[in-house]
């Protein structure tokens, strides 16, 4: 029933990224980027050449050259909303045509690769307008699902990991009292939404990081209620201050999304509607074309068959499945924040009615205007049913290169220039990465490093 | 019929234009050239004439001598104040009311010259060490934004605050603030 299908310039060229991702060449895979500079930032598909170019840079330990890319692609983004010229015209043909907006979480993740960037680059004030960039971003995606977020099944409308890590660029600037509004927020979207429906639990780092601002901030009553909560005793012994370093382990490889083609049949109903039926899926869905195509005479038949084609993410997963720091002879394990995989499914999940109708009305029209035509003339019809047909496609497109899973620690170094180990786990495999940090003598360092195997390479 | 149905592309021809410096221009409604004038000319407008330079003046018999700080970015917008700074310290130089003496970042240079000048500049023209101005006030800003936005309109108010620090008592002797509101509509 499932039919996988695949083309276009830019799926080629991805492959071609993939496996060098997979085989942990990014160089290789910085370079196919390279080759076709004018293809991919032409029109459509430019964000993702930004964003793919970003990453790949970020890895390479390209920062100045990694956040021009991200920030190109953060102007981009806002000035996108000011062109819908070529919306129009994918309701006629398919979203491919339509400039690539990213998905939510997409829009959340690129913040999180420039904090990276700007912190790496001891450049803090810019980390912070980034984190305030990122909450602005927030609150964008909270308004556009407000409806219905407090539905068991909410939509993925906040985020956690991005107030844990808006939280961090305000400690590390010493702004206590907005990263605790940050940590407030993660706190309660860790409690409820990422463990029911993401299965994500609050990694125990956190929940001393809340404790430590709740207490030193003057909030006793709000510390206990942490306590309470999360069945824990704060140590009240503990300094103000929590680890200077926070490193960030990106693992694995997010998902792709596929086609996938369901047959309907289309029965011709009366004032404009009619009605795309799948037995196998339980689909009965009422489309609206205008009377003309109903009404009778007009050359939609009573029963028809159509082929429609949605995108659907198949997961990479990764291959090693946990990882810790060694650092001053101690290990510190690696705890998941953020699983970019369940947010990517939830998120297509959450929307697939929404494209089936909207793939359905498309679809509709296509096939009044191929019949209209055919009356007129029989061949001209007949061509136009057959650029229908190949221009139906599903928009597959997505940002490749962001990982399955981000997992993070924290801990004290002495300031200059550190030495550490990541080492990462798969059943009966161990492989250590050397990790190297310039640790400041005030505020905080990030770093992170990505392991990039996945579990299924998809091809 | 099939004809319209292909893809038309088209290539435009780049015009470029030399418009007047002073013009307000807006074309992405985010921080540009204009706001960085507006403010600029107004944290001018609001320093220079008022009492702390006068009471300075009458009590020393001599200019104020004012040395440009940090101007810390609040905002969510990537803005780089250097072109606030040189438009303030421009006006107060040319104006012949106020004395500015290099940013910190500038004095690095300055002093690397110097020191190139003790070994290859000839003894006349050489300058000497410990004859740096020190300034009496320190002038220091934050620039703030607060954005509301709501499906495709966005309304952004940026406050930018500067104050006068006098170096030697940390008193602050004059304040100014400067706002600009845009809305912007998609």
């Amino acid at each position: 029933m499932f039919a996988l299908a695949s083309c276009s310039q830019i799926t080629l060229k991805q492959g071609e990224i993939n496996a060098s991702l997979y085989q942990g060449d990014v160089q290789k895979a910085y370079d196919v980027l390279n080759q076709d500079i004018d293809k991919w930032k032409k029109n459509r598909n430019a964000l993702l050449y930004y964003w793919n170019k970003g990453t790949m840079a970020w890895m390479l330990g390209k920062h100045q050259e990694s956040s021009e890319l991200f920030m190109t692609s953060d102007y981009f983004l806002e000035d996108m909303y000011r062109n819908y010229a070529n919306v129009a015209a994918s309701l006629f043909t398919n979203d491919k045509v339509k400039q690539y907006r990213g998905e939510d979480h997409e829009r959340l993740l690129f913040q999180y690769y420039q904090i990276l960037n700007f912190m790496q680059l001891g450049n803090r004030e810019y980390a912070l307008v980034q984190a305030r960039r990122l909450q602005l971003e927030l609150q964008r995606l909270d308004d556009r699902y407000k409806g219905d977020k407090d539905a068991p099944d909410a939509r993925y409308h906040e985020d956690a990991f991005a107030y844990l890590l808006i939280g961090l660029v305000y400690e590390s600037a010493g702004e206590l009292d907005n990263a605790y509004v940050a940590y407030k927020n993660a706190y309660r979207i860790y409690s409820n939404f990422y463990p029911s429906t993401l299965g994500v639990e609050m990694p125990e780092q956190f929940k001393q990081d809340i404790m430590r601002l709740a207490y030193h901030l003057g909030h006793p009553d709000e510390l206990e209620r942490y306590e309470k909560e999360l069945g824990l005793v704060y140590d009240r012994s503990q300094g103000k201050r929590g680890g200077n370093t926070v490193f960030f382990w990106n693992n694995g490889l997010s998902p792709v999304k596929q086609e996938i083609s369901i047959n309907f049949t289309i029965l011709r109903g009366s004032g404009g509607w009619v009605t795309f039926t799948n037995s196998q899926y339980g689909f009965s869905i009422p489309v609206y074309i205008g009377e003309e195509h109903t009404a009778d005479g007009s050359a939609f038949s009573n029963v028809e068959l159509i082929r429609a084609t949605f995108p659907k993410y198949a997961s990479r997963g990764a291959f090693f499945t946990h990882a810790e720091l060694l650092a001053n002879g101690r290990h510190y394990p690696l705890e998941l924040a953020e699983d970019v995989s369940s947010i990517a499914h939830k998120e297509l999940d959450d929307r697939f009615l929404k494209e089936i109708g909207k793939t359905l009305a498309r679809l509709a029209l296509k096939k009044a205007s191929e019949y209209q035509l055919r009356k007129e003339s029989p061949e001209a019809g007949a061509a136009l049913g057959l650029i229908n047909f190949f221009t139906e496609q599903a928009d597959t497109r997505s940002w490749e290169s962001i990982p399955h899973q981000i997992s993070y620690t924290r801990l004290e170094l002495p300031p200059g220039k550190q030495s550490l180990v990541l080492r990462a786990t798969a059943p009966s495999v161990l492989q250590d990465h050397p990790i190297t940090v310039y640790v400041h003598s005030e505020g905080m360092s990030f770093v992170g490093f990505h392991t990039l195997q996945p579990g299924n390479p998809l091809p | 019929m099939l004809a319209g149905l292909l893809a038309v592309s088209s290539c435009s021809q780049r015009q470029v234009t030399r418009i007047n410096p002073d013009e307000q221009t807006d074309l992405s409604g985010r921080w540009n050239d204009s706001d960085d004038k507006i403010v600029a000319e107004d944290m001018i407008d609001q320093s220079i004439d008022k009492n702390w330079r006068t009471e300075f003046e009458a009590i020393t018999g001599r200019k104020p001598v004012v040395i440009v700080g940090r101007i810390k970015n609040s905002t969510s917008e990537f803005i780089d104040p250097i072109a606030i700074i040189k438009q303030i310290e421009s006006a107060y130089v040319n104006t012949g009311k106020v004395r500015v003496v290099a940013t910190a970042d500038e004095r690095k240079g300055v002093r690397d010259e110097r020191e190139d000048q003790q070994i290859f500049a000839n003894e006349e023209s050489r300058k000497k060490w410990g004859k740096e101005k020190g300034a009496d006030f320190m002038l220091m800003g934050v620039m703030s934004s607060k954005t509301d936005e709501y499906a495709k309109e966005k309304v952004v108010a940026y406050q930018v605050d500067f104050e006068l620090i006098d170096i030697e008592t940390n008193e602050k002797v004059w304040m100014g603030q400067s706002k600009i509101k845009k809305h912007i509509k998609n």
